[in-house]
């Protein structure tokens, strides 16, 4: 890469990433704690009872480090077509979320508390951030929170939560109950098999762009635990 | 008038003057007004915006989670909802919390890219329309447009395609993210308060609720949480509790032990009773003098004027010495006779205090007229109402015997203990030389360390880099001038930048440009967008595959102007409003600096007026040097004026000389203990070596006159007056301020040398008339 080019683009990144940046990479991160835990159930059990939101809250519940194959589609009015990528979620209850992005490069973005981290390999660039408590993020982030602890009172402090069981699968869909504007959120759309965790989530924003995660349980590893603390130092550059 | 209508009138007018002082005097008791003032319109509209602007009400509060732990997201947004419920409570948020920033961006900055997007258009604007560069900023669109903050991305490009608002921001928000926690054990939070924060009371009362709040949640959440705060209020509390403090502890131990020591001189309640009303009295009318002339009186004054009161109360007691006893008009022939060593003892002290005004210190200036006016009452009052209301008989002093055996040793050993004394000044004056000056003011109140030391722990946690006490500062008549001045400045710093002389700074761009850059950079920009070069964006948005039918279209215009008010009207004034200070004679505007070599940056900025490097510390220093230089010359001064006092008086160089040798002498050996122990001399020692020069001379003067034509019963009285002075002064020992301390030693351990020093050094051969 040119060298300007190089310096000017690792200046943008760092031109957001404090403060609007942030709020979308935490929305990005929290919405990877909730597709790990809506697979969760996969990775627990899968018994083939007749699903309903508390028994999916409940299979989402997790006290174990979560690992996730994740394909994303994004469709922006300001493309002239669709981009994709994919990578890995991880979570660690109760408060570390990880992305790592493999394709079509490499990018780590994570939640560890109220402390939110970025790393991009390629250009070398590492931001750290506090979590606006005040923003859409954070009402993301503490309902991902609630979630991961099964809290489904506190998750209904910030959506209104609908639940339907249709032919051969089920449907969650959460309504943000904050104002549009703070959220940029029309609605999240998960979807998953009677009796099997979320493979695929929709999320669509006001301004009529959509992102869709295509998910898969990634095989377990005993060695999860190593691998969130590897990517939060690396995030860290302490690697 | 007859005795029994003055002493009448007398004990109607004290409760009077009481009840005045108490309705009318307002006391304050901010410590850095009684310390510090500022020597030009720039720092004294500096120091007043630092003491009730927006800085002073603001909080810093850090939360830890401790070793190793995460503050919880949920707690921080449960204990702002909680603290924002509190009373006097203007505002509290994360200083990453900056939602409302990001809408202000895109509402108040995003319709004036045109205008706001680069301090020097003609360097970088062909660059960036060139073919080149219209490529390069159409990969960083899709870059953008693709990154997590695509919404944001979106929102801006639709207006400003060429993403030109960013030009400005980019450097911002590399130092926004300084001032947020890299540590995840920490939380800080700012909170605004609704009252200034010298506003104790309401301060005191909005901390005590922060700290009930946070210790609920704490147990609440079932976390074990510590919570830290610094900020303006925070020393204010600390620093009034202290004065408060001190005061009490010094008015009661000085009236405690000031009783005692009468009981024990006088062995009489109704002479304690008749010399404490009107000490009272004087209190009352010194409290009401002052507050006419500065328009409040500073708690500190009392602190010290309370032990002054050892002072003045040393006339009344010579008088009683002498005077006890004795009928009506026997008093007042008594009190007549020895009144002209009362006055010149008086005028002299007066000097000292005189001098101690023109010292510069400000809570100095007003201790003066406090004291000043102090010692004029107790001297008129002794010499005019206490021959009317003294009663009670004379008691034989119980240090007589111990004051007459002192006496008779003087004069047997008169010659060795002269001979012993020379050599111990000649011993004292050959240790001058490791006498040293204290270089930095901020020594003067090491018991604020402790909140000094929190204050720089949490500062660390959220400002890696900002310096707060040292900045650039600018002045002009409007908003538009110190704005163009800025710009000026920005140029010569980010050359101190490219030299390493300077790691970084924050200003008021990239929030706002004066009226003339940003016409400027209005004409460039839109002068150079022409057919070919929207032509040649157009290509570049096909080859990165992004929407030309929306991005295509350059649609920056010509319009109005960013103001200032616009700014201060969004959420955008929080980060703006430690920056700009608006006055009705000048603006002010401080630019804050990172890491950088001082010597630089102000030769950096030399040349441009109405600009200058400002260190708070250095201000603080360099008023103790001009402090410093100001009381030698003052107390050269007071000396040179009571030596001609008492020129006037005895007409006699030797007797002038061997009246002012006590004081002189004890003045010396206080100078050798400072040598000796190593101990730094500020002009807070050198005024209290003043006020111990002034109080010995008077009792050079009381013995060298020795009006009463019996030494003993002079020295007796001295010896009231001495003990009074030491024990009041002593009692500031008590203080916990340093400031009132050193005061202590030097005038406490003065008058006793001074006394002591008397006998040894005047030969009583014949009474003076």
């Amino acid at each position: 890469m040119d060298r300007s080019k190089k310096t000017f683009f690792h200046d943008f990144r760092g031109i957001f990433y404090p403060n609007a940046y942030r709020t979308r990479i935490g929305r990005k991160v929290g919405i990877v704690g909730l597709i790990v835990l809506l697979q969760i159930p996969r990775i627990l059990l899968a018994d083939g009872t007749v699903d309903t939101l508390v028994s999916v809250m409940a299979r989402m519940h997790s006290t174990q480090p979560v690992k996730i194959h994740y394909r994303e589609t994004r469709r922006l009015e300001l493309l002239a077509k669709p981009w994709q990528g994919s990578g890995f979620f991880y979570a660690r209850p109760p408060a570390v979320m990880i992305k790592e992005q493999w394709y079509p490069q490499r990018e780590i973005m994570a939640l560890n508390g109220s402390q939110m981290l970025y790393y991009d390999p390629f250009n070398d660039v590492r931001h750290a951030a506090q979590l606006d408590t005040e923003s859409a993020l954070s009402v993301h982030v503490l309902a991902f929170q609630a979630l991961l602890n099964g809290d489904l009172s506190r998750l209904k402090d910030s959506y209104r939560i609908a639940f339907q069981n249709q032919t051969g699968h089920w449907l969650i869909t959460l309504l943000p109950r904050q104002d549009a504007e703070l959220t940029g959120i029309n609605k999240i759309s998960i979807k998953g098999p009677s009796g099997q965790p979320a493979d695929r989530m929709e999320i669509d924003l006001l301004d009529g762009d959509r992102t869709v995660y295509e998910l898969q349980a990634a095989e377990k590893t005993r060695l999860l635990d190593q691998k969130i603390d590897h990517l939060l130092a690396e995030l860290q550059g302490n690697v | 008038m007859p005795f029994r209508w003055r002493r009448w009138l007398f004990y109607s007018l004290v409760p009077l003057l009481l009840v005045m002082a108490g309705f009318s005097v307002h006391f304050k008791t901010d410590l850095s007004a009684f310390l510090i003032a500022g020597e030009n319109a720039d720092e004294i509209l500096l120091a007043s915006e630092m003491q009730s602007g927006a800085l002073s009400k603001r909080y810093i509060l850090s939360i830890d989670a401790g070793e190793g732990q995460v503050v919880a997201p949920g707690f921080v947004a449960q204990l702002l909802a909680q603290l924002q419920q509190i009373e006097g409570v203007e505002a509290v948020w994360s200083p990453g919390q900056v939602r409302a920033v990001t809408s202000s961006i895109q509402r108040v900055l995003l319709p004036h890219a045109a205008q706001m997007y680069s301090l020097n258009p003609q360097s970088g604007l062909q660059s960036l329309l060139s073919d080149q560069g219209l490529q390069q900023r159409a990969a960083m669109l899709k870059k953008a447009v693709l990154s997590p903050q695509a919404s944001l991305i979106k929102t801006m490009a639709l207006q400003d395609p060429l993403l030109l608002t960013l030009n400005s921001l980019r450097s911002r928000f590399g130092q926004m993210q300084q001032l947020i926690a890299h540590n995840p054990r920490y939380q800080n939070l700012i909170l605004q308060t609704l009252a200034a924060g010298l506003d104790v009371p309401a301060q005191r009362q909005i901390q005590q609720h922060i700290r009930t709040v946070f210790g609920h949640l704490n147990v609440d959440s079932a976390k074990s949480y510590q919570l830290d705060m610094t900020g303006v209020p925070v020393f204010a509390e600390q620093t009034q509790r202290l004065i408060t403090g001190d005061v009490i502890r010094i008015s009661l131990l000085s009236s405690i032990a000031l009783s005692l020591l009468f009981l024990g001189l006088f062995r009489s309640f109704s002479t304690l009773l008749q010399v404490a009303v009107m000490m009272l009295a004087v209190v009352a009318a010194a409290l009401l003098i002052t507050q006419s002339v500065f328009g409040f009186v500073h708690a500190m004054t009392l602190a010290i004027g309370t032990t002054l009161i050892g002072i003045c109360i040393d006339y009344p007691i010579h008088a009683v010495v002498h005077a006890q006893g004795e009928d009506e008009q026997q008093r007042v022939v008594i009190i007549s006779g020895i009144w002209p060593s009362i006055f010149l003892g008086g005028a002299t002290t007066l000097i000292g205090y005189l001098a101690l005004g023109l010292s510069g210190y400000p809570g100095f200036q007003q201790i003066a007229v406090y004291a000043g006016s102090g010692i004029l009452l107790s001297l008129m009052l002794t010499r005019y109402v206490l021959p009317s209301i003294l009663t009670g008989k004379r008691s034989s002093n119980i240090f007589s015997t111990w004051l007459n055996a002192w006496m008779n040793f003087c004069e047997r050993r008169r010659t060795g203990l002269r001979i012993g004394l020379i050599l111990l000044m000649l011993g004292a004056l050959s240790s001058f030389s490791s006498l040293h000056w204290m270089q930095d003011l901020q020594q003067l109140t090491p018991e604020l360390d402790a909140l000094k030391a929190l204050d720089q722990r949490i500062r660390q946690r959220m400002i890696s880099s900002i310096e707060p006490g040292r900045f650039i500062l600018i002045s002009g008549k409007d908003v538009e001038t110190v704005l163009q001045k800025a710009e000026q400045v920005y140029v010569r710093l980010d050359k101190l930048q490219k030299q390493g002389a300077l790691s970084d700074y924050i200003g008021l761009y990239p929030w706002l440009l004066s009226k003339r850059q940003q016409q400027q950079n209005e004409n460039m920009l839109l002068a150079g967008l022409t057919v070919k070069v929207r032509n040649a964006w157009r290509a570049a948005l096909i080859q990165q595959g992004l929407a030309v039918n929306k991005l295509a279209d350059l649609p920056y215009a010509v319009s109005e102007p960013l103001m200032l008010k616009q700014l201060l009207a969004s959420p955008l004034q929080r980060l703006i409003d430690n920056q700009i200070i608006i006055s009705d004679q000048q603006t002010l505007c401080m630019i804050w600096l990172a890491k950088h070599q001082p010597q630089a940056v102000r030769e950096g900025m030399a040349g441009l007026s109405g600009v200058q490097y400002f260190s708070q510390r250095d201000l603080l220093n360099r008023m103790a040097v001009a402090y410093q230089q100001r009381a030698q010359i003052t107390l050269m001064l007071g000396l040179g004026v009571i030596v001609l006092l008492l020129l006037m008086r005895y007409k006699s160089l030797l007797l002038t000389l061997q009246t002012l040798l006590p004081a002189l002498s004890a003045a010396l050996f206080i100078l050798a203990g400072w040598a000796i122990t190593g101990q730094a001399i500020s002009f807070l020692h050198l005024v209290g070596f003043l006020l111990a020069v002034a109080i010995c001379v008077d009792y050079g003067i009381f013995f060298q006159e020795n009006r009463a034509g019996n030494l003993l019963l002079t020295y007796q009285a001295m010896a009231a007056s001495m003990l009074t002075s030491a024990l009041a002064f002593g009692s500031l020992a008590v203080a916990k301020t340093e400031a009132l301390q050193t005061l202590a030693q030097v005038v406490a351990l003065g008058v006793i040398l001074g006394f002591l020093l008397c006998p040894i050094i005047i030969r009583h051969t014949q009474k003076i008339s």
